[in-house]
């Protein structure tokens, strides 16, 4: 097991995204899973997509194994929104290389949109 | 099993059209998602799902069966990889049912019988449609 890019990692570190969805994106969206509905806001799995490419592409990184995530929604979305999602590091368990996150997700004025955790494993 | 109360379940197989569809829309493009030749040389041996399309399956077929529902919360677990071309087997169990509140279970399991995501959600459902 390295852990190099582990011991990298800080308790408290944080990385963001800023992104808008359209409602070509929603469309699009409900073509990929089947839906034959008017989707209104955005869907959840977009949010939480959100989340796994911060975690994937940034913090951890490539490598990351994504092993949980627990989402609370307060309010739907809404398509030209412009959403900023974060992950910022809650615990670091060497033994075993998990990371534990806080995720959150927030809209136009900072209102919650969605928060909850992520667990990931990060070893190579 | 005879016991359990599943008010859906879905069949399901995604390609790799699919994978590459949610990497455009997630902007989450890692290689283990969308490059076949990266993905071999890799222990999965090829290219494996995002968590998250399969969270789409499960909120899509949420949708269709209880339409105008809201979802309040749900947990996930990736414990094994999905992988393009397999036939996946969505099922969602009633935990509890309280006013116009379900909580469920939701399951995808691969052909060899290994989980790929296993979660719980809770949804508000309109109050016509509440058992």
């Amino acid at each position: 097991m390295n852990l190099d890019r582990f011991d990298a990692l800080k308790e408290g570190q944080s990385a963001k995204l800023n992104r808008t969805f359209t409602a070509e994106d929603v469309r699009e969206w409900c073509e990929l899973c089947q839906l034959d509905q008017d989707w209104p806001g955005v869907p959840e799995p977009l949010i939480a997509g959100l989340f796994s490419c911060l975690l994937g592409e940034d913090l951890p990184g490539h490598g990351t194994n994504y092993l949980k995530q627990a989402m609370t929604f307060h309010t739907a979305a809404d398509t030209s929104e412009a959403l900023q999602a974060s992950v910022t590091i809650s615990r670091l368990r060497r033994d075993k290389a998990l990371v534990n996150l806080t995720t959150v997700c927030t809209g136009r004025d900072g209102r919650l949109i969605c928060d909850g955790e992520a667990l990931v494993l990060f070893q190579h | 099993m005879s016991d359990a109360n599943i008010p859906c379940e879905q069949n399901f197989m995604l390609t790799q059209e699919d994978f590459d569809r949610f990497a455009r829309l997630s902007g989450d493009h890692n290689p283990i998602h969308v490059d076949p030749e990266f993905s071999a040389r890799t222990s999965f041996g090829r290219t494996v799902s995002h968590g998250m399309l399969l969270f789409s399956v499960v909120r899509s077929l949420l949708a269709q069966t209880w339409p105008g529902s809201t979802l309040n919360r749900q947990s996930l677990m990736f414990p094994s990889p999905a992988y393009a071309g397999d036939t996946l087997a969505l099922v969602v169990e009633q935990q509890k049912a309280e006013g116009d509140r379900l909580v469920l279970k939701t399951t995808i399991t691969r052909p060899d019988g290994e989980t790929c995501l296993t979660g719980e959600c809770e949804l508000t459902v309109p109050e016509k449609e509440a058992s």
